[in-house]
């Protein structure tokens, strides 16, 4: 699964568990509004139609005896409309009663109703034969009882669903205050539900977000590791991180990025071995047949043929040098440099080579002196190198320093390091070329020999074994250089260095 | 065994040409081989009284080729002088422990390796 649908799952979980609580939430609201209202509304209307209906049917019946005894036309029009909206309305109340009792009175209510509206056509029927004294009488004497009943069953119906809206506002009221109850029940859980689901979802959230970053930093760090091995030249094993996000794809990179470093790293090992082998080879043997020429091996040699075959061993010589130091070099700056370490004694090493350089110091005319400072400094190091290095400082302090001037090589220990100093009286070097001299095919001064690698050398010697060098100079009074190398043995090993 | 001759084994031909040059102006009889097959054969056909062996050759490494000397019954006593560009104190050590007479870093003066080489001859007469 890619990274950012990993991160985008473990937020939308606590989005989710939001979403449902508010969900339940409403859904348990609107349960609780729908309850009791309907009933209370409709008995209300039943008992305003009942009321109503009870004066139309009183109304109806003075109207019908105004009919019957002034025979006027317009009250039975009146009459008979009241009449058909009371029988419309009874219709209707019966639509909104609600107990058995209520129904029952309501219906005899509408029967005798009925029988009311039939005494009135029979009392018509008399009116309009001319018979207005039978049609009154019958009126009194039938009709106006059955109104008294129709108003007592009215009555006694008002009663009835006064009741009814008396008990259905009870309940309402009940149910008032149990919706309260209910609604602070629900407010609690919700509250409780919303801090209960926040709380896990956050956890949760955060378990998840912390299983992402957990497992991300563990390859990550992983990877730092192999990149460090790989920087080190000591990667072996491939990264095995098998997830399928980025991660995974930056491990698998990784890898092949890894083996083909190996391939290269290889390459160019094999490649300076044969280069250095195949140069070297030949010169040495050029050089060597050049001395033995020249010590009369071969038998005695005229005075030109010695010349020659001077110049013939000094260029070789020139040569096979300016190769070593360029196959040197190539192999620090291509991390192939190898050390081979060792503990010994810096003091005793540096003053061997330093009489092995005297005679040249002397045929110079400079003197060359030597102070080993406290502490019998040792060292962990390339007893080879560290002398390719002090021959390299010093022969190049002999080259810039006057006859009657001198060179001066101290070393000494300090807590960790162990410095080796070298200083002369000779020519010093331009400030604006100070910064410079370490740098390759850079002298300061030309046409006094050299290679213009030694300085270089000298640097990337002392860097490979953990340490640097430093030039302090003023021109015409001298240079001051000075090789730090850290003694110990527990010296990170600089990249490529094989000990 | 003849005292005066010397096998020089050495993927190196144009040193080996040199030694062999300086070798043969002294007076000695020089078998040459370039590589550790050749130069364990040659000294079990001629049985010199002296070998100088490379260390670090193509196909045969030279502490190979000592050990297989040194394995032959006839050549337990032959002056093995092993020569190398590496000076490091333990190939050094280890050379010696396989029975190497003594061990030359390059890169050597001929005249030297003649001295070194007739130094351990005198001294294999006199034991």
């Amino acid at each position: 699964m890619r990274l950012p649908i990993k991160i985008f799952l473990a937020c939308s979980l606590v989005v989710l568990v939001l979403a449902g609580v508010a969900v339940w939430s409403l859904v348990e609201l609107a349960q609780l509004a729908s309850a009791e209202r309907t009933v209370t509304v409709q008995t209300a209307e039943a008992l305003r139609l009942q009321v109503a209906i009870r004066e139309a049917v009183v109304d109806a019946s003075h109207l019908e005896m105004r009919n019957l005894v002034f025979g006027d036309r317009q009250y039975a029009a009146v009459s008979s409309a009241r009449a058909a909206r009371i029988a419309s309305e009874l219709d209707r109340v019966e639509a909104l009663v609600t107990t058995d009792g209520e129904r029952d009175a309501l219906k005899r209510a509408a029967q005798a109703f009925n029988d009311f509206r039939a005494i009135v056509v029979r009392a018509r029927d008399l009116r309009a034969r001319g018979d207005a004294k039978r049609a009154e009488e019958l009126m009194r004497s039938a009709g106006l009882p059955i109104v008294t009943r129709v108003v007592s069953t009215m009555d006694n119906l008002v009663r009835l669903t006064q009741g009814s809206l008396d008990r259905s506002q009870t309940a309402a009221t009940e149910a008032l205050g149990e919706t309260r109850t209910a609604i602070e029940r629900l407010r609690a859980r919700t509250l409780t539900a919303v801090t209960v689901a926040m709380v896990a979802a956050v956890l949760v959230a955060l378990a998840g977000t912390a299983a992402i970053a957990v497992r991300l930093t563990r390859s990550l760090r992983r990877l730092s590791e192999a990149m460090k091995a790989v920087a080190e030249g000591a990667f072996h094993e491939p990264l095995s991180i098998g997830s399928k996000d980025e991660v995974g794809e930056l491990a698998q990179s990784f890898n092949r990025m890894a083996v083909r470093l190996r391939e290269i790293d290889q390459l160019k090992e094999q490649f300076y071995t044969t280069v250095s082998h195949e140069l070297r080879s030949p010169l040495n043997a050029m050089r060597e047949s050049a001395r033995l020429i020249e010590e009369r091996a071969a038998g005695p040699l005229t005075t030109k043929q010695e010349r020659l075959i001077s110049i013939m061993h000094r260029s070789t010589d020139r040569l096979l040098r300016l190769v070593n130091e360029v196959l040197d070099l190539s192999r620090a700056s291509a991390g192939l440099l190898s050390l081979e370490r060792a503990w010994f004694d810096a003091g005793e090493v540096i003053a061997r080579t330093l009489d092995e350089l005297r005679p040249q110091a002397e045929q110079r005319g400079v003197a060359l002196r030597f102070e080993n400072g406290a502490g019998a400094p040792r060292l962990f190091g390339d007893q080879d190198r560290v002398v390719q290095m002090v021959v390299n400082l010093v022969a190049n302090a002999l080259r810039f320093t006057a006859a009657g001037g001198s060179v001066m090589v101290r070393v000494h220990a300090t807590d960790t390091d162990v410095q080796v100093l070298v200083e002369d009286t000779g020519a010093g070097i331009r400030a604006e070329l100070l910064p410079h001299v370490f740098e390759r095919f850079r002298q300061a001064h030309s046409g006094r020999g050299g290679t213009g690698l030694g300085l270089a050398i000298v640097r990337a010697m002392a860097e490979a074994h953990g340490g640097r060098v430093t030039v302090e100079s003023e021109e015409g009074k001298g240079s001051r250089f000075t090789i730090t190398l850290p003694q110990g043995a527990e010296t990170p090993v600089p990249v490529g260095a094989r000990t | 065994m003849t005292d005066k001759t010397i096998l020089i084994i050495d993927n190196d031909e144009a040193l080996v040409d040199v030694q062999s040059f300086y070798f043969s102006e002294h007076g000695y009889t020089v078998y040459t081989a370039l590589d550790g097959d050749q130069g364990v054969e040659l000294a079990v056909r001629h049985r010199p009284a002296a070998i100088v062996c490379d260390v670090i050759m193509r196909n045969m490494h030279g502490f190979e080729v000592l050990q297989a000397l040194r394995r032959r019954p006839e050549l337990t006593r032959t002056v093995v002088i092993m020569t190398s560009a590496k000076a490091y104190k333990p190939d050094i050590a280890r050379a010696l422990e396989l029975g190497a007479t003594d061990y030359v870093v390059k890169p050597f003066r001929t005249d030297e390796l003649l001295s070194v080489v007739e130094r351990h001859l005198a001294a294999a007469r006199e034991a």
